[in-house]
């Protein structure tokens, strides 16, 4: 049910249309898949471009609560809904940290750390 | 959660239960609530964060609200359309009167905020910076002579405090932010900070010149 905070959250409506655009081409792209010989499929770098725009919406709308409600980013990245045992927005972060820069020629390491370690 | 492939991100999204994007935004909103919650424990937010009580509700609708309708009402052909009922020529001189006042009280802020950023400074939650330049933004840096007054000065203290007062009273429709003094004083003080500086820096080879193009009668602008 919409509370009176999600009248106000625009930059979740924003999200959301982007999620929805996203999800429903992933999932085309998921039935294209041939899942008998999916080492040949040509469709997984297009799906991994998807969802690293996904993240990086869900990143920007991350930051957006964080500016509304004056928090710390760093604080309120460990809160919410668990993973494993990881907050889904620490993932989120470093997801779509990592899809930013990875290609940055400068960057050396090639993977991400949700846990801050 | 450390993963290191060439698909990684698919992969996260896949370890976190979010095939196709399903349920991401509705766990974002969870944590959008769970951030909420631990700020207003924490007492930086207020318990009513979206509806105000009955009283407040009064005053926005009977003050606040009025207050910004006057302040745009000034000159407009809508003033005077408001105003046709209106036969006694005193309470209308005295209703425009009043919504001039309430005009420069907002233009004022808005103006003196302006100029704050503009000589190089905001706050950034207490303490004075410069503000981030946007790409179409304009700052004092950019007329020759122009040098952004320095954040760890007195004069950049007073000026970062009344450009938040100006924000949060004049900014956008805000309550209970117990924001810094916008008064007379507050405002006198600051603009002559920017004034000195702005001689100082950008009207060094003329300082009387921002005097002399600012006092100038109406008659020779473009309003």
């Amino acid at each position: 049910m919409p509370t009176d905070l999600d009248m106000l959250d625009f930059e979740r409506d924003f999200l959301s249309d982007v999620l929805q655009m996203l999800g429903a081409r992933l999932s085309t792209l998921h039935s294209h898949v041939d899942w008998d010989h999916p080492e040949e499929s040509y469709l997984f770098d297009p799906m991994e471009h998807l969802a690293g725009v996904a993240v990086v919406a869900a990143q920007r709308y991350i930051a957006s609560i964080c500016n509304w409600i004056s928090v710390d980013k760093g604080e309120a990245l460990r809160l919410g809904p668990k993973k494993k045992g990881v907050a889904v927005a620490s993932v989120i972060d470093a997801a779509a940290n990592y899809w930013k820069h990875i290609e940055d020629g400068d960057r050396s390491d090639t993977s991400f750390d949700a846990t801050g370690s | 959660m450390t993963l290191d492939s060439s698909y990684c991100i698919s992969n996260a999204l896949y370890e976190c239960g979010y095939q196709n994007l399903a349920g991401l935004m509705e766990d974002l909103i969870a944590w959008r609530d769970a951030a909420l919650e631990a700020q207003r424990k924490a007492g930086n937010i207020a318990k009513q964060s979206v509806a105000m009580n009955l009283s407040n509700q009064d005053q926005w609708l009977t003050e606040h609200i009025p207050h910004r309708f006057r302040s745009c009402l000034v000159g407009l052909p809508l003033q005077d359309e408001l105003m046709t009922a209106i036969a006694d020529g005193k309470t209308r001189d005295s209703i425009k009167a009043h919504c001039l006042l309430s005009a420069v009280s907002e233009g004022r802020m808005a103006a003196i905020r302006w100029l704050i950023e503009f000589v190089g400074i905001r706050d950034f939650n207490g303490k004075p910076g410069h503000p981030k330049p946007r790409r179409t933004d304009v700052s004092i840096t950019c007329i020759q002579g122009g040098e952004p007054i320095d954040p760890s000065s007195h004069d950049a203290a007073i000026l970062a405090k009344v450009w938040k007062g100006c924000s949060q009273a004049s900014g956008h429709p805000t309550q209970d932010t117990n924001h810094p003094p916008v008064d007379s004083p507050a405002l006198d003080e600051a603009l002559r900070i920017i004034v000195d500086h702005l001689k100082r820096t950008i009207y060094s080879a003329s300082p009387d010149k921002l005097v002399a193009k600012t006092l100038v009668p109406l008659a020779r602008t473009n309003c």
